[in-house]
């Protein structure tokens, strides 16, 4: 039996976070969802994953302090941001983030990005 | 010997031109009785020598005023060394006018009796021209200070009918006409301004006896002048206008007066009589003999008065030439002093407009700012609005892939669904986010968009009681353009329908196929618009509405522009707009 993928989705929004577990567990993902930046963090250090979808704006570490600190530790890990906010692709901070998809209802975007980027991880 | 011969020649000289000297003059005895007094003091007075002579100084004063009695008295006892000079007084014709003098006194003695020699000068006019001036000036000063708009013009145009009324109508100059000329400064020309006098000796024959009967005050005559028509339609009114001088022609008579600043009386004994230029200006007024008093304002010379007996034919004597000369001086300080302030007026008009108008800009400034500020939080709104929709979409969106379409919540989910994508469509548009992947058909059904327009705001139009009259060919071919932006034009225009109808109205839409275009016509019975919100409703951040961005027109133009479209708005207040716009077909 395949080994699933590890999927973690770091956004404070809880609907957000149960809309994302639903559609990527449909698409045979293992989903670990976090409501801040900081537990995600905890996480990473000891547990094994292959993906990582960071929301921006919110409370306490924001999204761009924590994909930096995410890039210097897990090195090589890809981090989808999945922000509403299209103006922090200018932001520089964000360049090394793997793809940059703005919010929608339309989620195809987002899921062809993340399929994309663990299918060349191989 | 020889010494008082000649002395009391030298005395006879004196005495035999005393009126020549002084004019008016008379003496009075210790008694306060005039005993003496020159012609043209008599004659200024009203009265004959005959009459006068023994009389009581008091006479001439004013009547009933108890002070009368003390006059002389006070005067003596005033003077320096026996003498007064240019004391203002005020004397009291025979026919009862009263006219303003400037009198000088000299105590005299002669065989132990005590004279007095009064002379004096009627300064009736330049007492009212000047009182004139004041109250002119005042009104100007009031209206600076109060910070009114008013023309100040006027106060000019009084103060030269004033003069002008002086000279011919008042108590002591009573020239027959009088012509006034200034310098106008800008063109270096000597220009005709206004002139006074009556058209025929008939009509100034018929004044004379009004005025005679009822002398008038120097207000009352303007006014009367006025009435008669005699001011400012006349025929001399007419001819001086017709003067119009370079002021380098200095060969021309009226230039040389104007500039040697010294009056010329022409006539006859004239040495230029018959020059051209003179010629010229003597058919010009049919008169033979006028006198030209040069208007001189600290030392520059700004115009010139000429005066005439031209309808009674008497000759102009110096006792004329003494008044004019000396009220053209108070004439010209007051023209110039108007002039002046009038000016200042006007420049202090200036920097107030110009302030209205930097205040003016401050607002808009202001305003401005605050449209700016609205502009960011409409774009922080259009973000936090994206991630709830983002929301709202994906789990209708989950929910629709799972049903199938005969299902019973396939239909309402779909609708759910596509205007999600709209909505998400429209924020784009505002964040100018062309960055997004969406794929957009180039082509759009425009009944479907008119539906689902409509169906997002049944429930406000039902709840204004607004009637709708749609009106929808059938089999219409798609348009082109995109879906969402169709949208936005639709659901701009229909709500601003609804907004302007408010309560209880007639909402029509109609989409008509017209050749290769689709017409879309909406139309409300509103109020209408106004002109200047015709002018404005394409501005960003103008609007009518409480709680408009002023965004919506602004967005249905740019879309109608950059899609190929075209706009046609006709409104009229009272009946309502129409908002016509059109798409080619695919």
């Amino acid at each position: 039996m395949e080994i699933k993928k590890r999927l973690l989705v770091v956004d404070d929004e809880e609907n957000i976070r149960e809309l994302l577990k639903l559609e990527f567990t449909d698409l045979d993902y293992e989903v670990i969802v976090m409501e801040s930046a900081f537990n995600a963090l905890n996480y990473l250090k000891d547990h094994q994953i292959d993906l990582v979808i960071l929301d921006i704006k919110m409370p306490g570490m924001d999204g761009i302090e924590a994909l930096e600190k995410i890039i210097s530790t897990q090195r090589g890990m890809p981090v989808v941001i999945h922000s509403a906010y299209s103006h922090y692709k200018e932001n520089y901070l964000t360049w090394s983030a793997a793809a940059y998809v703005v919010k929608s209802g339309e989620l195809e975007e987002l899921i062809n990005t993340v399929e994309t980027l663990i299918r060349e991880q191989g | 010997m020889r010494g008082v011969t000649k002395q009391m020649i030298y005395q006879e000289i004196i005495f035999k031109n005393l009126d020549n000297i002084l004019q008016f003059w008379m003496l009075i005895d210790a008694q306060e009785q005039i005993v003496h007094w020159s012609k043209s003091a008599a004659h200024q007075l009203g009265y004959s020598t005959e009459e006068i002579t023994n009389q009581p100084f008091t006479t001439l004063l004013p009547k009933g005023n108890a002070e009368n009695l003390f006059f002389l008295k006070r005067l003596k006892e005033g003077s320096h060394s026996g003498s007064i000079v240019n004391q203002k007084a005020r004397f009291q014709q025979k026919n009862g006018v009263l006219i303003d003098v400037e009198l000088s006194t000299q105590i005299l003695h002669q065989d132990h009796q005590e004279y007095l020699l009064l002379s004096f000068d009627n300064i009736t006019e330049v007492e009212e021209l000047q009182k004139l001036v004041n109250l002119k000036m005042k009104e100007i000063h009031q209206q600076v200070h109060a910070y009114q708009s008013k023309d100040c013009g006027d106060a000019i145009q009084d103060v030269l009918d004033a003069v002008l009324v002086s000279i011919t109508a008042g108590q002591g100059l009573r020239f027959n006409r009088a012509f006034l000329l200034l310098v106008d400064e800008k063109s270096q020309t000597l220009e005709g301004i206004q002139a006074i006098g009556p058209e025929s000796r008939e009509k100034a024959w018929e004044i004379y006896q009004e005025l005679r009967d009822a002398p008038k005050t120097l207000t009352e005559m303007i006014h009367y002048c006025h009435s008669q028509q005699i001011v400012h339609d006349n025929k001399v009114n007419q001819l001086v206008k017709k003067i119009s001088l370079p002021l380098t022609e200095r060969e021309h008579f009226l230039i040389h007066v104007l500039q040697d600043q010294k009056y010329q009386l022409i006539n006859h004994e004239f040495s230029l009589f018959n020059t051209p230029s003179v010629r010229k200006i003597r058919e010009l007024f049919q008169s033979d003999e006028f006198i030209l008093v040069p208007m001189v304002w600290h030392g520059y010379s700004t115009g010139l008065i000429l005066a005439d007996n031209q309808i009674m034919g008497t000759p102009i004597t110096n006792l004329h030439i003494q008044g004019l000369t000396r009220f053209t001086d108070t004439a010209t300080n007051a023209i110039e002093s108007m002039k002046l302030l009038v000016g200042l007026e006007n420049s202090l008009h200036q920097v107030k407009r110009a302030n209205i108008e930097i205040r003016e800009n401050q607002t808009q400034i202001v305003q401005q700012e605050k449209l700016a500020a609205k502009g960011q939080l409409v774009t922080q709104m259009a973000h936090e609005v994206r991630g709830p929709l983002s929301i709202i979409g994906g789990f209708a969106r989950r929910i629709f892939k799972q049903l199938k379409p005969e299902e019973n919540f396939f239909d309402p989910l779909k609708r759910i669904v596509d205007t999600v994508h709209t909505l998400e469509c429209v924020l784009n548009d505002i964040l100018d986010d062309k960055q997004q992947k969406v794929i957009h058909q180039p082509y759009c059904d425009s009944v479907k968009l008119i539906h689902q327009v409509m169906g997002l705001l049944e429930e406000e139009i039902h709840q204004r009681e607004i009637s709708v009259n749609l009106n929808m060919q059938g089999d219409l071919p798609k348009v082109k353009i995109q879906e969402h932006h169709l949208f936005e034009i639709i659901n701009n225009l229909i709500k601003n329908a609804i907004e302007a109808i408010d309560q209880k109205g007639l909402l029509s839409i109609s989409v008509k196929r017209r050749e290769q275009n689709v017409d879309f016509l909406i139309q409300d019975d509103g109020p209408g618009l106004t002109v200047t919100t015709m002018e404005k409703m394409f501005s960003p951040f103008f609007t009518t509405k409480e709680e408009g961005t002023g965004l919506g027109l602004v967005v249905v133009k740019k879309i109608i522009d950059e899609q190929g479209g075209s706009l046609d708005v006709t409104s009229f207040v009272g009946k309502g707009s129409t908002f016509k716009f059109s798409f080619p077909t695919i």
